[in-house]
């Protein structure tokens, strides 16, 4: 009888297992159409993806081929430009009249693309070359916009594509964790593994899909990308529920709808028709990694930066970051390494939304900027790099900018806690304040005498901590928090509501707390003990302490989490959840799912 | 043709054609690159004024050669091959055009890239050299392949290569100017010492073609240095210089001591007595940022001052007077004659 009812069970539970699989792959199948059919409805628009619907739905086909004219005949965008016609060709070459085909090749060899100068850039550049030299095959530089025959164009392209593989997977990646150029990383590589030819390419391709998709779902909540960017712009930053990332995200994991009532988009990028076009099914482990919030877990993960061509010691120094993650809540911080001033989010704390709309994050910065930061990525001259940067990332030497970083920012996070340091009195340090950004939907936000600020939804508690006296002032998304001092900084704990007793309760037992900030000339130190008993101990410039023992941040593997798993060097990635695993192995290469 | 472009295309031929246009045809052939200014630092914008132009024919016409998406940095035209042969220092690497610019090849692969110049020995021109931000490679079969000459130059400032000079008397002899000071190479490129001036970011570097132990240094903040012994010591010279922040420097090889500079915000400087003094030349440019600055051989009072943020100008007495010679919506980044 006991071992009927096993295999009872153990049959209910395959089948629900089964059930949830071919359930996620309909609705991923009935997306995917979705979005075809949304672009190949659009009216005309020189807009490669418009024309890659249209034909290969084929329907309004004198307005694709209207398309095709408009982007080859007077070519524009770089990379821009070549990756969207590149895919064109790959996915609809076959579905498209001849004249259509050989503008496109024409266009190859008429128009010089810029390679870029940052590896998202490379990145589309490189896997345009590869698929295209392989798809016209032996035929010499005079037919190419670089005057390389095919061959040495593929080789190229491979040469590159393999060195960002290698260098992805040992070291971290670079321009890590961006709500805005997650996408064109992983395009390229949705590309790559559908078109190539040689199938070690493929397999080498998927296992890079699946090793960013598992950095992008690992610090999903809501749908929203969450703690520390590498790259973030404003337009992005109060809410990331309509960032590129998201809409990724969204598309993937089908976590909320991707069209409004009206049929107008709700969360859609023009990238999700390439995945859409590139016949990729996601693993249900990812799935999983991506939507399982059950329970709270840490993640560490080890990044680097972009190449530094000046000033600095190493090329790509690293960068730690760490995230804890609940089922409500997000924390997450840059715990060390050299950062990038211009686009980078050192930290915050992002929340589970209770309504569309609602602003859900929290984050200080200290606005700064430099010439020789700058200098250091690109080859512009000191005097003129800024403003050559704020031509086009207008807010970089703002004082009242939302984005970017600081190297007077210090940060100690354990789990639910942070502690920030800022020592401002470097002359370097043109600005003399730290800002931060409270949103304007909490249902209660209250400053109490003794200088804790507390926030909450119906989704967390926040009880923040300003070392030196604020100032207030209303925005359009929020509130703006100014904290002026040469030394200065906070702390932040988060809790969930079904964590404690009350929001009452959090705030008694909060201000319960002793916090000591010592501040002197030299030494800058925050203690200070959570809810969880956890006593956190840090010195700006010195040593960090969590419960007595000092912790460095610099030793990071890759990823380490309940779910992920990646030493630095060993090109592999184990993906854990429940009985399933799944080793993404780039040296072999090969993808293995194992059951234990 | 766009207003941006055409703009450029009247005004180089009204004011630079036809001045030059009863020169003989033994004239010298001018070189510049243009860099779009509107947006520059944003990729993907579409820039129709950026790009190569040649005066092949002594000035009477100019024509836009080749990319006209590409940052070009620097420019090596080889004078024993009539112009036909010319390399341009690009963001994408190296490209080549054999036949005066009519086509273009990409001589180099993805591991060099923001390549600052490229320079072709003087002594044999199968050997070129390019500096980049991932330091300086050689070409031995004129830039069909390339190999890296960076062995043991750490940390990352000192892959920073701006510029490279050949000694003419001796091949093997290289100095290149780095973001941190400068270097020597004594056997080609195959290992490096420092050769001085260490935390000064250096933009230019030449060599006296009267003196090789002569060397002229253009830094960054620090303004310009000479070095009369090869490079083991080096002497600030910025006397009644205007501006520190010199890019480039260049030696006028038939009048001995005669030096120009140019930089930020400072316009074209002349020294006639090597750099004991300076004076800051002609109104019309000496609040200008000067990128590049080139004097004729043939004609060593025609100066040349590209600024990087508005014009060519040309100067025909020795940079008394400085005209506009080349307007556009954009940034003038490299000058060459030859």
């Amino acid at each position: 009888m006991r071992y009927r009812l096993l295999l009872l069970a153990g049959l209910l539970c395959l089948a629900a297992a089964t059930s949830a699989a071919d359930h996620y792959t309909t609705a991923y199948e009935a997306r995917a159409d979705s979005v075809i059919d949304y672009y190949a409805a659009l009216p005309y628009s020189q807009d490669a993806f418009r024309a890659m619907a249209k034909f290969h739905r084929q329907t309004d086909l004198t307005t694709a081929c209207q398309i095709v004219d408009s982007l080859t005949a007077r070519p524009r965008g770089d990379m821009f430009w070549l990756y969207p016609i590149t895919a064109l060709y790959m996915t609809c070459g076959d579905r498209m009249p001849d004249s259509s085909r050989q503008k496109i090749r024409t266009s190859f060899s008429s128009y010089a693309p810029y390679r870029g100068d940052t590896e998202n850039h490379w990145l589309m550049y490189y896997v345009s070359l590869y698929l295209l030299a392989q798809s016209f095959p032996d035929q010499p530089g005079n037919l190419w916009f670089n005057g390389k025959s095919s061959a040495e164009n593929f080789n190229d392209a491979k040469g590159w594509i393999e060195y960002w593989m290698d260098l992805t997977t040992t070291v971290g990646q670079g321009e890590f964790d961006s709500p805005t150029y997650a996408t064109f990383f992983l395009t390229p590589c949705f590309m790559l593994q559908r078109f190539a030819k040689d199938e070690t390419m493929r397999t080498r391709a998927q296992i890079m899909v699946e090793w960013l998709l598992a950095d992008l779902f690992i610090d999903t909540l809501d749908g929203t990308l969450c703690g520390a960017h590498s790259r973030i712009y404003e337009a992005d930053i109060h809410d990331k529920h309509y960032s590129n990332a998201s809409h990724t995200i969204a598309f993937l994991l089908g976590d909320r709808p991707l069209f409004r009532g009206d049929g107008k988009p709700e969360t859609l990028f023009h990238n999700n028709l390439i995945t859409a076009l590139c016949d990729y099914r996601l693993p249900e482990i990812l799935y999983r990694i991506g939507t399982d919030r059950s329970k709270p877990y840490l993640s560490l993960e080890r990044k680097r930066s972009r190449y530094r061509i000046r000033y600095y010691d190493e090329r790509m120094p690293a960068v730690n970051k760490m995230l804890y993650m609940t089922s409500n809540t997000a924390l997450g911080s840059i715990q060390s390494g050299h950062t990038e001033q211009i686009l980078q989010h050192s930290w915050n704390l992002n929340w589970k939304r209770e309504r569309l709309g609602q602003v859900t994050t929290l984050f200080t910065l200290h606005p700064y900027y430099s010439a020789r930061d700058m200098g250091s990525l690109f080859t512009s001259y000191l005097q003129t790099v800024v403003p050559d940067v704020v031509g086009s990332k207008t807010t970089y030497d703002k004082q009242e900018k939302w984005v970017g970083s600081s190297p007077y920012e210090e940060l100690l996070q354990f789990e639910n806690t942070l502690v920030g340091l800022y020592d401002l009195r470097s002359d370097d340090a043109l600005y003399k304040h730290y800002d931060g950004f409270f949103p304007r939907d909490f249902s209660e936000q209250t400053v109490d005498p003794s200088g804790w600020i507390f926030c909450r939804t119906g989704t967390v508690y926040i009880a923040f901590y300003p070392f030196k006296p604020v100032e207030w002032r209303e925005e359009k998304m929020g509130k703006r928090l100014r904290s002026n001092g040469l030394t200065n900084g906070f702390i932040i704990e988060v809790k969930q509501p079904q964590e404690i007793a009350s929001f009452a309760e959090f705030k008694r037992k909060i201000m319960a707390n002793p916090v000591d900030f010592i501040d002197q000339p030299d030494n800058l130190t925050a203690i200070y003990r959570n809810l969880d008993g956890h006593r956190l101990e840090f010195t700006f410039g010195g040593e960090r302490r969590i419960d007595g023992k000092v912790v460095s941040p610099s030793g990071y593997r890759l990823f380490d989490s309940p779910y992920i798993q990646a030493q630095v060097d060993g090109r592999k990635m184990i993906l854990q959840h429940g009985d399933e695993k799944r080793v993404l192995d780039l040296a072999k290469p090969e993808i293995r799912t194992l059951a234990e | 043709m766009n207003h941006k472009m055409r703009n450029l295309v009247v005004l180089l031929t009204c004011a630079v054609a036809l001045p030059l246009f009863s020169q003989p045809k033994t004239a010298s052939s001018l070189y510049f690159s243009v860099l779009g200014r509107k947006k520059v630092t944003v990729v993907g914008q579409d820039i129709y004024t950026t790009g190569l132009y040649v005066s092949a024919d002594g000035g009477e016409t100019y024509q836009h050669k080749g990319w006209k998406s590409l940052p070009i940095f620097g420019l090596a035209v080889d004078p024993r091959e009539n112009g036909r042969r010319i390399f341009l220092a690009c963001g994408n690497g190296v490209l080549r055009s054999l036949d005066g610019g009519e086509t273009w090849k990409i001589v180099t692969d993805w591991e060099i890239t923001e390549v600052q110049t490229v320079v072709i020995d003087p002594n044999d021109p199968q050997t070129i050299y390019l500096t980049s931000s991932y330091g300086t490679w050689v070409s031995r079969d004129g830039g069909d392949s390339w190999h890296s000459l960076n062995q043991g130059l750490q940390p990352v400032s000192l892959t920073y290569h701006s510029v490279l000079a050949v000694k003419p008397s001796d091949s093997r002899t290289l100095y290149v100017g780095t973001a941190d000071g400068v270097l020597v190479s004594r056997d080609g490129g195959e290992h490096w010492q420092r050769s001085g001036l260490q935390g000064r970011q250096i933009h230019d570097l030449q060599i006296a073609p009267y003196d090789e132990n002569l060397l002229l240094c253009g830094t960054d903040i620090t303004g310009v240095y000479i070095s009369r012994d090869a490079g083991q010591s080096w002497r600030q010279i910025n006397m009644q210089l205007k501006g520190r922040d010199i890019y480039s420097v260049e030696i006028d090889a038939n009048n001995p001591g005669v030096f120009y500079c140019g930089g930020y915000l400072c316009g074209v400087n002349r020294t006639r007595n090597y750099g004991e003094t300076w004076e800051p030349l002609d109104n019309e440019i000496t609040d200008k940022t000067i990128r590049d600055i080139a004097v004729d051989l043939r004609q060593p009072h025609v100066v040349y001052a590209g600024a990087l943020n508005y014009g060519l100008y040309r100067s025909t007495d020795s940079g008394n007077r400085f005209s506009l010679i080349a307007e556009g919506d954009g940034q003038i980044r490299a000058v060459a004659v030859q």
